[in-house]
């Protein structure tokens, strides 16, 4: 049920909860093309969803239709299982309904989830469904990357050395390097100038092609 | 665009370092001007002693690296360069990071050095100098198959990598042996020496495995380190840093240690009596950080089943003292593997220590009710104190690396 990375690292790993086999697999493709780095894993029944949260994997935001049948040969309904287990393991939350005026999912958007979510969307036919959901998934990737590279970028560069207890020198170097090298299409701009105050970059495509640790400008 | 291209508008002053006739370094840096809009009142050293300090130390960790004693290859030449094979830049690289050797995707690896000082003169003396030999020793390892081809190449660095220990470690290790404040990273060890326990794969820094790679440097030569990062593309595919290790041992001599038997009954026993005459390890490890924690002291008896609920990870290991009394004469001691399967990968080792501080070890052997014992003499008149080694030998790729090993413990006197 996983859709394996096709090249290079994985950066980012959803979780998708869709019993709609036509519009999970256009996502399962479309996702990983237009988002690079990103691996799916995917359910098509609660049943199912439970066994693969079971399996460990750290999941970067939990991708939900809210009416699936729990298992098979069963009705679609709103179960929140999946949508708190996320939850509870701090994973962000899109969902998307075709039903988000019925009582049921009202009820499941409203009171059982332990956290609101990061988007709720509306189910609707049409390419356009696919492209809202991608880049609200782009957004959200922007968001949670240029967090990361912000964080030990300032831990390398700005926290003060603990004499005995921590240092800070290669390896910090190359794993922030790597971090920005496959991250990089991800980043926003204000993540993007703080690197440049540090790294001269060199990008083609806006792919990062060489990197070189600089005096910073006064 | 070479590194240098990049630092020259302000890092404008350059000195060479030249070795064995060759052109090795160049080091960049500024002069530090108050008045200076340019950024060398921010990056410009505040005296070119630090620069005297940075230079006077590459040389000699250089020259000790590529002696016949540690046995690292220098960097070949590029025919037709006049550049220096590599560069150094000394520019403000903030209050966490004393140095850094740089891998790139492009270009060639090179050394940022800080130009702050992070301590009080004489120390960041010391540490510009043990900065240098580790920074020196990465930079010579990016050129090494065990760097270049290892299968996790793809995740670099110390959050990464699962063996980048073995870097890290390999070069506190050489740290320790060449630079002349060979003491610097010795606090770092500071969990080494309070939870033995723990495997020396266990941290990306490299202080759980440090005083290992120590010990084999001491014991069996220090190029032992440079014969690990010789391996082949073939050979690294596959293998793990502690198999590396292995390897690198058993081609020793004509009758190789067992890698086993060298960390159980070797180091894990030597490093238990750090700081006497007899040990391998530096005394002054147990200077900085005193000696490694005990998990139990056995001053009555019987001992019925002691440490039941301790674990010990793979690689790492425990250390119970017991005391001798007025009455003992002898001492027998029998150890409990809690799990079947763990039995393959125990070893457990009883060490007298005389009145003399001559050390008795003695190796614990299966009994027929597959407990672990040995009886030793154990005299208040001859024996100070027995200590009791159990380490956990089960390394390898997959099952072969267990974590967990657990004992009981029993002792009684005659």
């Amino acid at each position: 049920m996983d859709t394996d990375l096709r090249a290079g690292r994985q950066l980012f790993r959803i979780f998708y909860l869709e019993d709609d086999l036509g519009l999970s697999d256009d996502l399962r493709a479309t996702i990983p093309a237009l988002l690079p780095g990103t691996v799916v894993d995917w359910a098509g029944m609660i049943v199912d969803a439970l066994d693969l949260l079971r399996r460990g994997h750290e999941y970067t935001l939990g991708l939900l239709d809210v009416r699936v049948p729990f298992q098979a040969n069963k009705q679609p309904e709103a179960h929140p299982e999946v949508a708190n287990a996320l939850r509870q393991r701090g994973v962000a939350l899109l969902i998307y309904s075709g039903y988000l005026q019925t009582a049921d999912v009202q009820e499941y958007l409203n009171q059982k989830l332990t956290d609101p979510p990061l988007a709720v969307i509306a189910k609707h036919v049409g390419s356009g469904l696919i492209d809202e959901i991608v880049e609200t998934i782009r957004e959200w990737f922007v968001r949670v990357a240029s967090e990361r590279i912000d964080r030990a970028f300032r831990q390398l560069f700005d926290h003060p050395w603990e004499s005995g207890f921590s240092f800070r020198g290669t390896g910090a170097v190359l794993s922030l390097q790597q971090d920005i090298i496959d991250y990089w299409p991800y980043l926003n701009s204000d993540v993007r100038n703080l690197i440049t105050s540090r790294f001269h970059v060199q990008t083609e495509n806006d792919t990062v092609v060489d990197l070189t640790l600089i005096p910073f400008a006064d | 665009m070479h590194p240098a291209e990049s630092w020259a508008s302000i890092l404008t002053c350059r000195r060479a370092l030249e070795f064995g006739g060759r052109h090795l370094f160049d080091l960049h840096f500024a002069e530090r001007n108050a008045f200076s809009a340019d950024g060398n009142s921010t990056h410009g050293v505040p005296n070119l002693a630090v620069i005297d300090q940075y230079h006077a130390a590459l040389e000699s960790s250089i020259s000790r690296l590529t002696d016949k004693t540690h046995g690292w290859n220098l960097w070949e030449s590029l025919p037709g360069s006049n550049r220096a094979l590599r560069d150094a830049a000394v520019f403000d690289l903030g209050p966490s990071m004393l140095g850094a050797a740089v891998d790139t995707l492009r270009g060639t690896p090179y050394l940022v050095l800080n130009t702050r000082s992070l301590d009080l003169p004489e120390v960041a003396r010391m540490r510009r100098q043990a900065t240098v030999s580790h920074e020196l020793v990465h930079l010579l390892q990016f050129e090494t198959p065990a760097y270049r081809y290892w299968p996790a190449r793809g995740r670099i660095g110390e959050n990464r990598d699962p063996n980048w220990w073995l870097h890290e470690a390999t070069a506190l290790a050489l740290e320790s042996e060449i630079s002349p404040a060979p003491t610097a990273s010795f606090p770092l060890l500071w969990n080494w020496a309070t939870s033995p326990e723990q495997s020396l794969e266990g941290d990306p820094y490299g202080t759980l495995a440090a005083p290992f790679l120590i010990y084999l440097g001491r014991r069996f030569g220090w190029d032992l380190l440079a014969d690990v990062y010789r391996a082949t593309e073939h050979d690294v595919e596959g293998m793990r840093g502690v198999d590396l290790l292995a390897r690198a041992l058993g081609r020793r001599g004509d009758s190789p240690p067992d890698f086993k038997d060298c960390f159980a009954r070797g180091y894990c026993v030597d490093a238990a009596f750090i700081g006497d005459g007899a040990s391998v390890l530096p005394a002054e490890i147990k200077d900085v950080i005193g000696p490694r924690a005990l998990s139990g002291r056995f001053t009555r008896y019987p001992v019925d089943g002691a440490a039941r609920n301790l674990v010990i990870n793979h690689l790492g290991c425990r250390y119970f003292e017991f005391t001798p009394t007025q009455a003992s004469r002898m001492l027998k001691v029998q150890v409990a593997i809690h799990d079947d399967a763990d039995r393959l990968f125990a070893r457990v080792e009883l060490v007298t220590v005389g009145r003399s501080g001559l050390r008795r070890r003695t190796t614990l052997s299966p009994q027929p009710d597959t407990r672990l014992a040995a009886t030793v003499e154990f005299s208040s008149e001859d024996v100070s104190r027995a200590v009791l080694i159990i380490s956990n030998c089960a390394y390898g790729s997959g099952w072969a690396t267990h974590d967990g090993l657990r004992v009981a413990i029993s002792a009684q006197i005659e």
